[in-house]
């Protein structure tokens, strides 16, 4: 038995008997309050510093058709898809050959919510962490992970096994299931159509329907999913083909709603342009060559085929 | 894991709004709200229950649906699953909590030791098996750190996919990974040994 088994079977002794009562809401819980209190002295600075940095983020976020002189245009999202598209297309990159392992190094440094004495939440940026991952080419091989805090000589954490894909189907993978394993390559029948990537991003699949309206603002259901699909796709450390990238990026560009963030920077500080859903996280290319560099959580430092696990690429 | 069987719980179907669309019609209409009440708050509940006990879950789960109420016009409305996004004000709850956690486990353990706790007793079914393994499985428990356990229960109790707990904690996806993995070999150190347990 697994030690998750067991752990779920001391949830099941744990968890309330199903004759239990759930109170529901109280019938004034979900009101706007209507009685505005007065804000603190210290409140109202920390509003009007807030407000000043969202007219000065916006300025300098939000695409802009008409550029302000000296400050190159933001290009539209689907130019920027496209041209990387393009790029990828063109990639010399080395191929894996048979056995091996795909080696990727990431730079990730996310926003952590604090709670402070008073209690309110402050928004700080975690210190950087260098992941390392190896991920077999063979797809029912187990792969392996590292990390360790960026900078000085900090010692690695412990390796972590990532599973491989015991039943790898390679004719009929969703990208639903995609992410329960790990995989080095794609599957050979993964599509390089864009319209057919679409597809497979949004799991879609005869008499399914996606039940989300189109939205004028940030975008939701399949699509938003397929986003995060390809985020996934292109950061979890596995080898895409220049084909397959070019496609990914191609039907991202067929998404409604995605839009071009100017003076983005990926996790590891460097500066691009960014690809948004609206949500928090979006995809960042560089701003001349529209190479992908990764998010604006995590970067993409490099990516590599070794022989062995813990071999760095040469 | 959680419970979900009545059909009236849980994420949204198909032709229901998503609980994006329905957090966003809620700016309009405060009492659409409840919608998600319906859909989520059995499965914090569950979950919190398991962590925290009866009384402690119920604060959690309200103090969990008061803070997302007034935090609803900051959601990324990108995201059509809100589940994570309320383990994620849950978690802050149940670590305010976490004296009670403690003497869960502490008492679990004792009763796990002498079934003084004839309640819980009933509920074990087979009392070899509980001597063998869930003594020190929740003594295990209790020694996690918070991070550690915050993970492995999400990821155990609430069948949070490794994802969904990156969003919900606000973590890499790879830190998900580290922190479940250190998790599972201390939980397999305090595990007897007898037990066989297939290492991932």
């Amino acid at each position: 038995m697994k030690d998750l088994d067991l752990i779920k079977q001391l949830g099941d002794d744990l968890a309330p008997r199903g004759d239990e009562p759930l109170a529901g809401p109280p019938a004034s819980a979900f009101r706007d309050s209507s009685r505005k209190r007065p804000l603190k002295t210290w409140q109202a600075g920390v509003l009007a510093l807030t407000v000043a940095g969202a007219i000065a983020g916006a300025a300098t976020l939000r695409p802009s058709p008409n550029t302000p002189g000296g400050q190159a245009a933001t290009p539209r999202a689907a130019t920027v898809l496209d041209n990387a598209a393009a790029v990828s297309q063109e990639s010399t990159a080395s191929r894996p050959q048979g056995a091996g392992y795909i080696f990727t190094e990431t730079i990730s440094s996310y926003p952590e919510q604090v709670q402070q004495p008073d209690g309110s939440i402050k928004t700080i940026r975690q210190a950087p962490v260098v992941t390392q991952v190896w991920l077999s080419v063979e797809p029912t091989k187990d792969g392996k992970q590292r990390q360790r805090p960026e900078g000085g000589n900090a010692a690695w954490d412990p390796w972590v096994v990532l599973a491989g894909c015991r039943e790898a189907q390679d004719s009929d993978i969703r990208a639903s299931e995609f992410s329960r394993c790990a995989r080095g390559v794609l599957p050979a029948s993964f599509p390089t159509e864009p319209a057919a990537v679409l597809a497979w991003l949004k799991d879609d699949r005869p008499g399914r329907q996606d039940s989300s309206p189109p939205s004028a603002g940030p975008i939701a259901g399949q699509d938003a999913l397929a986003f995060e699909r390809a985020r996934s796709l292109l950061m979890t450390g596995t080898y895409l083909r220049p084909d397959q990238r070019s496609a990914i990026f191609k039907a991202l560009a067929q998404l409604p709603g995605v839009v071009a963030v100017a003076n983005v920077q990926d996790g590891a500080g460097r500066q691009g342009v960014g690809i948004s859903a609206g949500g928090t996280e979006a995809l960042v290319f560089h701003p001349a060559s529209f190479a992908f560099l990764g998010t604006t959580s995590s970067a993409v430092m490099r990516q590599g085929t070794t022989t062995e696990v813990g071999k760095l690429p040469s | 894991m959680i419970d979900t069987e009545d059909g009236a719980q849980g994420p949204s179907r198909a032709g229901e709004s998503t609980d994006a669309e329905v957090i966003e019609e809620s700016l309009a209409q405060p009492g659409r709200f409840g919608v998600l009440y319906e859909r989520h708050a059995r499965v914090l509940h569950g979950y919190a229950y398991r962590r925290l006990g009866r009384e402690a879950a119920e604060d959690v789960v309200a103090e969990t649906f008061m803070k997302a109420f007034r935090a609803r016009r900051t959601y990324d409305l990108s995201h059509s699953d809100a589940r994570p996004w309320f383990f994620a004000i849950a978690i802050r709850e149940i670590a305010r909590h976490h004296r009670v956690e403690q003497a869960r486990y502490r008492a679990l353990s004792r009763s796990f030791e002498d079934r003084g706790d004839e309640d819980l007793a009933d509920r074990v079914a087979d009392a070899t098996s509980a001597h063998t393994w869930r003594k020190p499985l929740v003594e295990a428990l209790a020694k996690l750190s918070r991070r550690e356990r915050d993970v492995l229960l999400m990821v155990a109790w609430a069948d949070l996919t490794y994802e969904e707990a990156a969003r919900a904690l606000e973590i890499p996806l790879g830190t998900v990974r580290s922190r479940l993995h250190r998790a599972r070999q201390k939980i397999r150190r305090h595990l007897p040994d007898d037990i066989t347990l297939e290492l991932v």
